[in-house]
């Protein structure tokens, strides 16, 4: 079972009380319509969709039904971290601190 | 016509009402539908609890997973600022009405979702077990007093847990019917182990 920290209920709790909720950290537009299409285009679609470090949003649906951030490896579907909604990208240092 | 405003009172209906059901030696496990009550959800900042208690008569407590029970009386807290109240049906309008009156200076939203939920009361030596075949939560790690919103099999569940081998938990009532039975169903369990 793969055991995911909520750092509002600050406990580690199952997956299944949780859902994913896609990339992190995306802004979304304060002016949308100043924006050309392709940037639209991006906004909306296009993802970093890197192999390794991931910054992704998570929500723990079922628990304190909170919205939060984590790092995970997308190699090894490890979170490195978790972090409450609204702060940061954390640094690398901070990820490397966290692991252990 | 008249312009006056209808207020349509809809009755409770329990589809657990009066269920019951145990199992094993001892019993191992004792399951009862919990009578119908009052629930409210309650959404606020923290700062606004003092002024909440007051309006509940009852202590809301601040921490996530924090129980507060007294006499007929029950505050959880489900989030950073959500909480669930629970209290006898006869209070629910005094309760609406204290909470109405402070709008103004504890800014607040409290809806009444007295029929949104059943509750069902597990308690013996087998409640842990018969729950843990359906949520994977570390049981001996809930405080007692301690709640959460958690998940049973498929269905979502809030679960308190207010002694030892005492839990209480609260379904939709859509899945009343199916939490009941999934629990029935893995109690029985006892009965092949005694004989
Ligand atoms: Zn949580």
């Amino acid at each position: 079972m793969l055991l995911i920290r909520c750092p509002y209920c600050e406990q580690d709790r199952a997956e299944v009380e949780f859902s994913y909720a896609g990339e992190a950290h995306i802004e979304r537009p304060v002016d949308p319509s100043a924006f050309s299409d392709a940037e639209w285009e991006a906004f909306l679609f296009l993802r970093s969709n890197p192999r390794g470090t991931h910054f992704e949003r998570w929500v723990h649906i079922h628990g304190c039904a909170r919205h939060f951030n984590a790092v995970r490896d997308t190699v090894s579907d490890k979170f490195l971290m978790t972090y409450k909604a609204g702060k940061p990208r954390p640094t690398k240092r901070e990820i490397e601190g966290a692991k252990k | 016509m008249s312009d006056e405003l209808s207020i349509i009172v809809s009755e409770q209906s329990n589809p657990l009402d009066g269920a019951a059901f145990a199992a094993g030696p001892g019993p191992m496990l004792v399951m009862a539908s919990a009578g119908d009550c009052a629930r409210f959800s309650l959404r606020t900042a923290k700062k606004n609890l003092a002024k909440a208690t007051e309006a509940f008569g009852q202590v809301i407590p601040p921490q996530i997973g924090e129980m507060s029970s007294r006499a007929v009386k029950t505050a959880l807290c489900l989030g950073p600022d959500e909480w669930l109240l629970l209290a006898p049906e006869s209070e629910r309008e005094s309760i609406t009405a204290r909470f109405a009156k402070q709008s103004e200076q504890a800014t607040h939203s409290l809806v009444d979702v007295s029929h949104r939920s059943v509750g069902i009361d597990i308690s013996g030596p087998g409640a842990a077990l018969v729950l843990n075949a359906g949520c994977p939560l570390d049981l001996t790690a809930l405080p007692v007093g301690g709640c959460t919103r958690t998940i049973l099999d498929k269905a979502e569940i809030i679960l308190m847990k207010p002694g030892k081998e005492h839990y209480r938990l609260e379904v939709v009532r859509s899945f009343a019917d199916f939490v009941w039975n999934f629990l029935s169903s893995a109690g029985r369990e006892f009965e092949t182990e005694s004989g």
